[in-house]
């Protein structure tokens, strides 16, 4: 049989495919060729074949049948043999196979192998992909030539210590004593080699923390030879001496001055001595500056020292190396909850950098300006922060969005402010406003009651320039339904438009293609709430009545409803707009939690309600207005009161009790009260002591108590409705349907 | 580190490291991502990335990328360093490396590895040291049957791999195996004899 083919000779000729299908025949047929010799048990080229295998298992083909191969060349007594052995089980073997546990006997041989190059050979692969059962037999062999004088043998049995722990943390302990004199080492590749060693024991055990404590003096004083020495070429790196050995102290001392007063105590002198004397002109320089930074940042240090290291990022933030900045501003997300008005000094520079080109840079930028903002700055901040949801790259918007939605609320300057904050983000980002926005912004805008009009001007003007962004389009809608009297009556600072122009509008949206089902919904409903506000009545009705057959069932079953309400209750409609999402009791899981956290019943909050007259026919008695979470309410001298608590037996059920009191001299008839919820919640809804028909009497007091039951994800809407007297509850998001007390 | 690759700017993969457990299958996959990943980025960019819960440094040499995966904790700065290094040393290895190199002697490319890092850190932080070993240990490779270099006796040479046979003596230097073609080196100092 002719000698296989040198390995530099494959290379050569799979790089001459033209193609992936003559690649694989040359590798199919070069395999069937080095699987004969294995079966030939050839121990000359053995080596040779299995290097070719591990080439081609590089460009992605299956080499596992190469692994007993392996295997027996790690047994030879050439070192070629075990080189390209011991490099092949590490490509190809893993510890998920048992086969990888023949090895184990081969490695103990070598690591007492009288070659320290055939050790290191061992300890490299056991330091690299020993498992956990290798680890446990040969640990004993790794410790005994930790305890080695020769440097070569004892820098490689250090890391793979490391690896054993890594593997078997319970093998610590027997490790310990051949730390003794690690550190007392001359040479670096030691020196470097038990640093990261005691680092992996201090890391994984307290214990190990508190016994290593004391040797902060000795890292010092290492650490002061190496800056204080002068130019040593073996480890000279731009000017610098062993910039890797004295980033894996600063890492050390890190580890151990943490929450330890006495050792912070010890290393602030060198620390800041580092920090200042460090050249800052090449990246080495600069890596030990962010080391040094991070260890400052982290041990108990005075507050100079912290001052020092803020500056330092500050100075980072403006280097020319993008990788500087970056890693400045990752290190400044860090310390600005602890150091917060250090961090603010380097605000506007910060701010520069959301107009790096860098993505990454981008975003720590944005992250980090957002934890930047506050009460003295939000005006300032905004702006920057504005002009960045404008020119950002879409995986960014909706984060900036939700942080601008956040500031906003919590800092915003004044209600005004705030409306036009965020029309700004709904009309530059709003597809990417998250779905949770919506209801959140109609509520802010219902409680901005002096804003009402300024806003519903706003938003449809904005309509009239954009109909895509679902969010914008779904607030417009719902505010044109509710103020749209405002936008048509000359309240408006600008031109106001007709009734009809804003039916167009909404009309327009119930057919465009860029509206979404839910969009339709909003805009639907506001048509009908509008009939009680516009006089154009029978247009509406045309147009409510044309969506009674809609393939969309959502919203057939809302025109059917609203069709009805023109039929049958059109005395009523009049009071109906108020139900069709008033006593809204807008709460998000975690309110309702905070809500009914304590066992206390909430204070009730008073909110003002529109009043609106009554109709022809009895004493109607409209909940109206928004109350959020709870509410009281006279109306018609009908005194109603909500109030929550949690129910004591089950947590999930929240008590919503409500006081009916009748206020006037008059009886007052025809007492019924519903209910609608969203499907997310079950209602029940219990009377205690009063039938529905009954006439409340003069000045008399009836109470209802209702439970509902909630679920508890977070953001969940709620909206529960209540209505008096009334027959046909208006669906709004999704209701249920009401529960009526008529008997 | 968890891993290093070395890719090329078609994203051939020329050399994989890895210091964590894991399938042939992940690791195909991560490779594949991550390849995808660096390569989708501009010039101007920095080196580092965020990808799954790892810190990714890469640095591009002609036409290698030389990619790592560090832990939360690494300091990415020396990690570029670290990058450097290995560099360094295969440009002393090799006289000014180009990617032929490291696509006609990967093996080579992995011992140079293997002497300076261990389990994904730095064992000798001396360049002169690592690039000695690495001598030391390929002439080892001449002897057919190992027995101690110390005394530089009693070693008979006889690798299949090379046409000529050379008596050497144990002064540094280097050879590459296939002497009969065009890449063939020797790397001589002063003084050796043969």
């Amino acid at each position: 049989m002719p000698a296989p083919i040198r390995l530099r000779e494959l290379i050569r000729t799979i790089r001459t495919a033209r193609t992936q299908a003559e690649e694989r025949e040359m590798i199919q047929k070069e395999c069937a060729a080095i699987r004969s010799s294995f079966r030939e048990e050839d121990n000359t080229y053995r080596c040779r074949n299995v290097a070719k295998l591990l080439y081609m298992h590089m460009l992605g083909y299956p080499a596992h049948f190469g692994q007993l191969e392996c295997l027996k060349l790690i047994a030879s007594q050439k070192f070629t043999d075990k080189r390209i052995g011991y490099l092949g089980a590490m490509l190809l073997l893993d510890e998920r196979q048992d086969v990888h546990l023949l090895m184990t006997n081969c490695i103990k041989n070598d690591l007492n192998h009288s070659t320290q190059y055939v050790q290191g050979l061992a300890l490299c692969t056991l330091g690299c992909m020993g498992s956990s059962e290798m680890c446990r037999d040969l640990a004993g062999e790794v410790e005994k030539l930790l305890k080695t004088s020769n440097s070569y043998l004892r820098k490689k049995a250090a890391l793979c210590a490391v690896h054993v722990i890594r593997k078997v943390p319970e093998l610590m302990e027997m490790f310990l004593p051949a730390t003794k004199n690690l550190l007392s080492e001359k040479n670096h590749g030691v020196l470097h080699t038990s640093v990261v060693l005691l680092t992996e024991m201090c890391e994984r055990s307290p214990d190990m923390l508190l016994h290593f404590r004391k040797l902060v003096p000795q890292l010092v004083r290492i650490l002061k030879n190496l800056i204080m020495s002068g130019y040593s070429p073996e480890h000279d790196v731009s000017g610098i001496s062993d910039p890797f050995l004295q980033v894996r102290i600063l890492r050390l001392l890190r580890i151990l001055g943490r929450s330890d007063d006495d050792s912070s105590e010890a290393m602030n002198d060198i620390l800041a001595q580092v920090a200042t004397n460090t050249e800052t002109s090449k990246n080495v320089g600069n890596a030990i500056l962010y080391e040094t930074v991070l260890t400052i940042m982290d041990i108990k240090s005075e507050s100079g020292l912290r001052v020092l290291a803020i500056n330092i990022l500050g100075r980072f933030l403006l280097n020319n190396d993008k990788n500087i900045r970056y890693v400045a501003l990752t290190s400044l997300l860090k310390t600005v909850q602890t150091d917060h008005n250090a961090v603010q000094r380097h605000r506007s520079t910060i701010v520069d950098c959301l107009k790096d080109l860098d993505v990454s840079i981008k975003r720590r930028a944005m992250e980090l300006s957002f934890a930047l903002v506050n009460g003295n700055n939000i005006r300032g901040m905004m702006k920057e922060l504005l002009y960045f949801l404008d020119s950002c790259d879409p995986e960014f918007k909706a984060d900036c969005a939700s942080g601008v939605f956040l500031a906003a609320e919590k800092y915003a300057p004044s209600k005004r402010w705030h409306i036009d904050t965020i029309m700004r983000v709904l009309t530059t980002a709003g597809s990417y406003v998250r779905d949770d926005s919506v209801p959140n912004l109609i509520q802010l805008i219902t409680n901005s009651v002096e804003m009402h009009a300024y806003t519903v001007q706003r938003l449809y003007k904005a309509l009239l320039d954009d109909i895509s962004q679902q969010p914008l389009v779904q607030v417009s809608s719902w505010c044109i339904g509710e103020y749209g009297d405002l936008l048509v009556s000359g309240q408006c600072e600008e031109e106001e438009p007709i009734q009809d122009e804003v039916l167009d509008v909404l009309e327009g949206l119930l057919v465009s293609n860029l509206s979404t089902p839910v969009t339709r919904g909003y805009s639907l409903t506001a048509i009908m709430k509008l009939s009680t506000r516009f006089s154009s009545i029978n247009r509406i009705k045309k147009v409510v009545s044309i969506y009674g057959s809609s393939i969309d069932v959502e919203l057939q079953q809302r025109a059917v409803e609203y069709n009805a309400l023109f039929k049958k209750y059109d005395h009523m409609r009049f009071n109906l707009h108020v139900l069709y999402d008033l006593v809204s009791l807008l709460f998000q899981a975690n309110d309702l939690l905070d809500l009914l956290g304590g066992n206390d019943v909430v204070p009730v909050i008073q909110t003002t309600l529109p009043t609106k007259p009554a109709s022809a026919g009895g004493e109607l008695l409209d909940l109206l207005g928004d109350l959020s979470l709870s509410g009281r309410t006279t109306v018609n001298g009908l005194k109603i009161e909500f109030t929550f608590e949690r129910a004591n037996p089950n947590p999930n059920i929240a008590v919503i009790t409500i006081h009916a009191t009748n206020t006037t001299e008059a009886d007052m008839t025809e007492f019924v009260f519903q209910a609608a919820v969203p499907k997310v919640i079950t209602l029940g809804m219990s009377l205690s002591h009063r039938a529905p028909a009954t006439p409340v009497a003069g000045r008399a007091q009836c109470a209802l108590t209702k439970v509902a039951r909630y679920s508890v994800s977070s953001g969940t809407l709620v909206r529960l409705a209540s209505g008096l007297d009334v027959r046909c509850v208006k669906k709004q998001c999704g209701w249920l349907g009401c529960v009526s007390e008529d008997a | 580190m968890q891993f290093m690759l070395l890719f090329s700017r078609q994203g051939k993969l020329r050399l994989q490291k890895w210091y964590v457990p894991l399938s042939d299958k992940e690791k195909k996959k991560i490779t594949r991502e991550l390849v995808q990943t660096v390569l989708a980025r501009k010039p101007k960019m920095c080196s580092f990335l965020e990808w799954r819960d790892l810190k990714v440094v890469y640095k591009r040499y002609a036409s290698l990328y030389f990619c790592c995966a560090i832990e939360n904790q690494d300091n990415e700065l020396i990690t570029l360093e670290i990058i450097h290094r290995y560099v360094e040393l295969l440009d002393k290895y090799f006289g000014s490396v180009c990617e032929l190199d490291i696509i006609f002697n990967f093996e080579k490319a992995y011992f140079i590895l293997d002497e300076f890092l261990l389990g994904g850190e730095a064992q000798d932080t001396s360049k002169k040291n690592v690039l000695k070993a690495i001598e030391q240990a390929d002439l080892l490779q001449e002897v057919k049957y190992l027995t101690d270099p110390k005394t530089g006796t009693s070693l008979i040479y006889d690798n299949p791999d090379i046409s000529l046979s050379l008596t050497l003596s144990l002064l540094p230097c280097s050879l590459c195996y296939d002497l009969q073609n065009v890449d063939f080196q020797i790397h001589l100092f002063p003084g050796t004899v043969h």
